[in-house]
């Protein structure tokens, strides 16, 4: 495989870096040293799989184990699949060139919506049955983890089972469970005995123990499991101590530029803003800080076992971390005099985030981005983003004095309630920032300020205040994009959206149930692969599927449902209770914002007292002392 | 500050590296070494480092240069064995040496290149016929060369001039050509270039190149070679 891949394969194809491996820090085991061996499988392209920090701690864990190896598989580009295919050749890993088949385990990560027909097309080039009912002992068990775990339901008949929840609490178990069945290396456990023993690991989801039933209408009638030993609800895993939980400290240093290419030192878990619209919100509380002591070691450690020359502060919402600026300001003090710089994922639209800004720009300068998401107070209070305009207009005026010329803003269209007004906010919203720019510049000088104003639409997801929400129909969600682009002309505005018809199936997806199974089957089949990267998007093959299949995406994307319908999603559960989110629809519907619980007021989520987990600040743990 | 000049081969699975890759995996290699590196001013600091010239994706080289620029004065054997234990498979280094302050950079001197280029045979080809084609090809009083410009349009070039050295021989099914060209800031010929041309004499060989490998870098004065580690003379 090596061979024919170094002279044949790899001078024809572009990036040939993405399918090497090598890297430093690769960690390569004697394939017949090991017990349980398992390929992680990210659905997209090398430089976006090596970008995802649960790979790496995966990835470090899984093989610091002896007994066990993980290896890791991405979804090869398309020339490279025309070369794999055309040859026959099986799709491999990136440490051995073992064929997918070979491992015990494939587990793929479920990031994205628009990542499942990726999915299919690994399982089918590893010469793997995509359905699940159609493998046997002889094949790989497939599992599958991530956010979109917990709305898994369209690749139910796809994939074995499920981890709900932190990998490092759950994948441990699953391994440890399949080693125990294992009777030599090569042995290959029963697929029954195998369930049986993964059904009793908290966490595990096996979706082919669940029966579905539909009213006539189409809705969900009810789940219920058809084994003994399942449990109705599986209930997500969570890292109660973040301090303790496993850290990868050598991370593999691709060859590759890849989109993230800098340390990723995650300093909390969680978020507990609040906005209405956001699912990794709720996946991920209660939030769950690292003390700084731990954070300056890790630093330390990855920027010597890595080159790395930026460390990325990385979480939900970084500038909440409790003891933030001093943290920053040690890190800056040790690592700045080596060229390594430190950056923050993304700010809080407040004047706190920008001086924090300025103070990391000592090393490097990048740009920065807000986020207000609503062009209007009243609809910013609907989605609970606790910002208002003069939160963003001290932000950007510190901005620009401190020497920043180009400002992002983020925000979203479609969201429930939005009017005309809403819109045309967002436009005031871009203009006022371009003239406090051009204010700021006619008094200190310099260039030219420039305003980017990205507009995504809004997707309601499982497990959200807004998972009862329609979301807009394609032909309005288009309407709102040119209305909004009429008003976004001029110069020093940059205007940019994503094709609505790309937020529409990520809608249907997002809360589809397990019908929408052979639809996916039948759009990879009709060569849909690569649908987020909009040269790949193929919509109408994706609408053949749908009405193949007699299925309507409009029945999943923009319904509204009731407050009793059965959600496919609601026996999963991720500790949050769906009473809470049903207060959180309504408190949205009035335009009040709820309490943040980090101020130590409690609203009631259930995520604490459900998972026997709590909110753990440690950030502060040595502030005091600074 | 002071200069070393780092001689490196770059073999195996590391040879698809790109040019931008390899600078990338340079500094975090020199970083992980903790070598006392300097850097360039402004808002995005960079290591100072200089290479001899860049190698093409899918090239295999024994001998590539590196010069870098570091805070403070350390041996050359201590400096040797840190960045050693750094390096990722398929890259590794070959020498270090202290250039002396004021040397030229290796970029304005560097203007040879030796390739080893294995080309597949389309049908049996003779020694005879072989030495035929290399002969007819070096007596051309120009030797015409099409290049695809990065806009994707075509040029021509002559590449007699930049022609120094040509041999060929049989191995089985493939000939192999072992070719000095110019290299450098001031014309860069290409491998591939030099298949081209021979399959222009009529010889029967695929025009890409199955493997080529760099075999040498170096700074042609007068007819002679000098090898970018003689810093001293």
């Amino acid at each position: 495989m090596r061979q024919l891949l170094e002279q044949e394969i790899l001078p024809r194809v572009v990036k040939p870096t993405r399918y090497t491996g090598n890297e430093w820090n690769m960690v390569k085991k004697n394939w017949e040293e090991t017990t349980v061996r398992m390929a992680f499988a990210f659905p997209d392209v090398y430089e976006v799989a090596m970008s995802h920090l649960g790979l790496q701690i995966l990835y470090g864990l899984v093989n610091d184990n002896p007994a066990w190896l993980m290896e890791r598989v991405f979804a090869p580009w398309v020339d490279m699949e025309e070369e794999l295919r055309r040859r026959k050749l099986p799709l491999f890993s990136l440490e051995s060139f073992q064929p997918l088949a070979e491992f015990d385990v494939i587990g793929f990560t479920m990031q994205y919506e628009m990542s499942y027909t990726n999915i299919l097309n690994m399982l089918d080039l590893g010469g793997i049955p995509l359905y699940s009912r159609d493998r046997n002992r002889e094949h790989p068990l497939v599992v599958a983890g991530g956010p979109c775990a917990f709305n898994p339901e369209p690749l139910a008949d796809f994939m074995d089972c499920f981890l709900l929840g932190d990998g490092e609490e759950l994948l441990p178990e699953v391994l440890a469970a399949i080693q125990q069945l294992k009777k030599a290396p090569d042995h290959r456990p029963d697929r029954e005995e195998l369930l049986d023993r993964l059904a009793r690991v908290a966490g595990v989801y096996i979706p082919s123990r669940y029966q579905v039933s539909y009213h006539e209408d189409g809705r969900v009638r009810e789940v219920v499991p058809t084994m003994p030993g399942t449990p109705a609800r599986v209930i997500r895993r969570v890292v109660a101590n973040l301090d303790e939980a496993y850290f990868p400290s050598k991370p593999i240093v691709p060859f590759a530029e890849v989109v993230h290419d800098r340390i990723m030192l995650e300093v909390l878990r969680g978020c507990t803003r609040g906005c209405r619209f956001c699912q990794a919100g709720i996946l991920y509380r209660p939030v769950r800080e690292r003390s700084p002591r731990v954070l300056t070691r890790q630093a330390a450690v990855l920027a010597r076992e890595t080159g790395h020359h930026e460390i990325s502060l990385t979480s939900l919402s970084t500038a909440d971390y409790t003891g933030i600026n001093s943290l920053v300001r040690t890190l800056l003090d040790t690592h700045e005099g080596r060229g390594v710089g430190i950056s923050l994922p993304s700010l809080r639209v407040d004047a706190f985030s920008v001086d924090l800004a300025k103070e990391i720009q000592r090393v490097r300068r990048a740009g920065l981005t807000f986020a207000p998401e609503a062009g209007s107070q009243r609809l910013r209070d609907v989605i609970n983003k606790g910002v208002t305009e003069e939160d963003l207009v001290t932000a950007v005026t510190g901005a620009f004095e401190a020497g920043w010329r180009g400002i992002k803003l983020y925000f979203m269209m479609g969201l429930p309630t939005e009017t005309k007004e809403d819109l045309e906010g967002i436009a005031r919203l871009a203009r006022r920032v371009l003239s406090i720019g051009q204010e700021v510049r006619r008094v200190k000088g310099g260039k030219a300020p420039t305003v980017t104003v990205s507009i995504s639409s809004f997707v309601p997801k499982a497990h959200t205040p807004f998972q009862w929400e329609p979301q807009d129909p394609v032909p309005e969600l288009q309407q709102k994009q040119q209305f909004l682009k009429g008003l976004l002309r001029g110069k020093g505005i940059t205007y940019n959206y994503h094709d609505a018809r790309l937020s529409f199936l990520e809608a249907v997806f997002a809360r589809g149930d397990r019908r929408l199974a052979p639809v996916l089957a039948s759009a990879w089949a009709r060569g849909c692969k690569f649908d987020s990267w909009s040269e790949h998007f193929r919509y109408d093959a994706w609408m053949e599927a749908f009405q193949q299949h007699r299925m309507d995406p409009v029945f999943y994307a923009n319904r509204t449902r009731e407050r009793t319908e059965v959600l496919p999603w609601d026996h999963l559960d991720p500790g949050v209770s769906k009473d809470f989110l049903w207060e959180e629809r309504q408190m949205a519907l009035a335009a009040r914002p709820s309490a943040d619980c980090r101020q130590g007021d409690c609203p009631g989520c259930g995520v604490c007292p459900g998972l026997g987990v709590a909110v753990d600040l440690r950030g502060g743990d040595n502030h005091a002392q600074i | 500050m002071p200069r070393y000049r780092m001689a490196f081969s770059k073999e195996g699975l590391a040879r698809f590296l790109s040019h931008l890759e390899l600078m990338r995996t340079w500094e975090r290699v020199l970083r992980r070494a903790g070598l006392p590196i300097s850097f360039s001013g402004g808002f995005n600091p960079h290591p100072k480092m200089s290479f001899a010239s860049a190698l093409a994706v899918g090239v295999a080289s024994r001998a590539e240069y590196l010069d870098v620029e570091l805070e403070e004065e350390l041996g050359e054997a201590a400096i040797h064995h840190r960045v050693s234990q750094c390096l990722p498979e398929g890259l590794r280094l070959n020498k270090v040496v202290r250039v002396p302050d004021g040397a030229p950079p290796l970029m304005a001197v560097v203007n040879s290149a030796l390739y080893r280029i294995k080309l597949k045979a389309r049908q049996p080809i003779s020694a005879g016929e072989l030495s035929r084609s290399v002969a007819f090809l070096v007596q051309q009083p120009a030797i015409p060369v099409e290049r695809t410009t990065k806009d994707g349009g075509k040029k021509c070039y002559d590449l007699k001039p930049m022609l120094f050295d040509l041999h060929a021989y049989t191995a089985g099914e493939m000939v192999e050509v072992v070719a000095e060209v110019q290299a450098g800031s001031s014309g860069n010929v290409r491998p591939e270039e030099v298949a081209r041309a021979l399959v222009s004499t009529g010889l029967a060989v695929d025009p890409h190149p199955f493997q080529v490998e760099r075999l040498g870098l170096f700074i042609r004065k007068g007819g002679e070679n000098h090898c970018p580690l003689e810093v001293n003379e």
